[in-house]
């Protein structure tokens, strides 16, 4: 039996990766100047955004060995969260109550679902 | 443009929307049944949840070119309710009250940001 504490590290792990992953992508993608496959395979942050995306993908099979799937993936919309929080911090977005609260219900209902 | 050919493109991005929001469940549920296999049948079925999940994000994106984020984006969250569903049917998973009771937590807090999202852009 797997604990707790392992569990969640696992989700916290598959979950910033995911939002990292997709920020990182989509950064890489602004940046190009124009759509084409050599600027794609040249932009480290479609490397760096593609590696963490991986890095979510494996970690969230690894948590559906231990959850159940109607659990595990309800738990991955901690992903929304950790894009909250990314955005604040690195691209200085402006937290407003409404984030927070949204946050809030979130995290909530990740809890409510582990019991 | 005019409300009708407004609403008819909100009508195609919602379709748009509801397909993402299956495609990302079913995604995970191959990725479940590959969890709980093993070998060759278990690497297919990892390859599959990859697959859907992509093409989840793909028709995610396609329907935000014909409607408003902050009405796109929450209904992505539907696709947690769905796995209630779809665990019961094909996984013999049981519902349960914390799980209905979060997941609405949950489908609240996304609609929260969906609307703020929609704001940001405004």
């Amino acid at each position: 039996m797997i604990n707790y504490a392992a569990i969640l590290t696992i989700l916290v792990i598959t979950t910033f990766s995911g939002s990292a992953g997709a920020l990182a992508l989509k950064k890489g993608m602004n940046d190009l100047p124009q759509l084409s496959l050599k600027l794609v395979l040249m932009n480290g942050w479609i490397y760096l955004g593609s590696f963490l995306y991986i890095l979510s993908a494996v970690t969230n099979i690894f948590l559906l060995k231990f959850l159940d799937y109607s659990i595990a993936f309800p738990m991955t919309s901690l992903t929304y969260v950790w894009t909250v929080i990314i955005s604040y911090f690195i691209f200085n977005e402006k937290l407003t109550v409404r984030k927070v609260l949204a946050v809030i219900l979130i995290i909530i209902g990740v809890f409510v679902i582990s019991q | 443009m005019d409300a009708k050919n407004k609403q008819q493109k909100l009508s195609l991005g919602i379709v748009l929307i509801l397909i993402a929001a299956t495609l990302s469940s079913v995604g995970q549920l191959a990725w479940k049944f590959g969890a709980d296999g093993a070998g060759t049948y278990a690497i297919v079925l990892y390859a599959v949840g990859f697959l859907a999940a992509g093409a989840g994000m793909f028709f995610m994106m396609a329907a935000f070119r014909y409607g408003e984020v902050s009405i796109l984006q929450p209904m992505m969250s539907l696709g947690f309710a769905l796995s209630i569903v779809l665990g019961a049917l094909f996984l013999n998973e049981s519902i349960t009250w914390y799980k209905l009771l979060g997941t609405a937590f949950i489908i609240a807090g996304s609609i929260l940001l969906g609307i703020e999202g929609n704001e940001e852009t405004v």
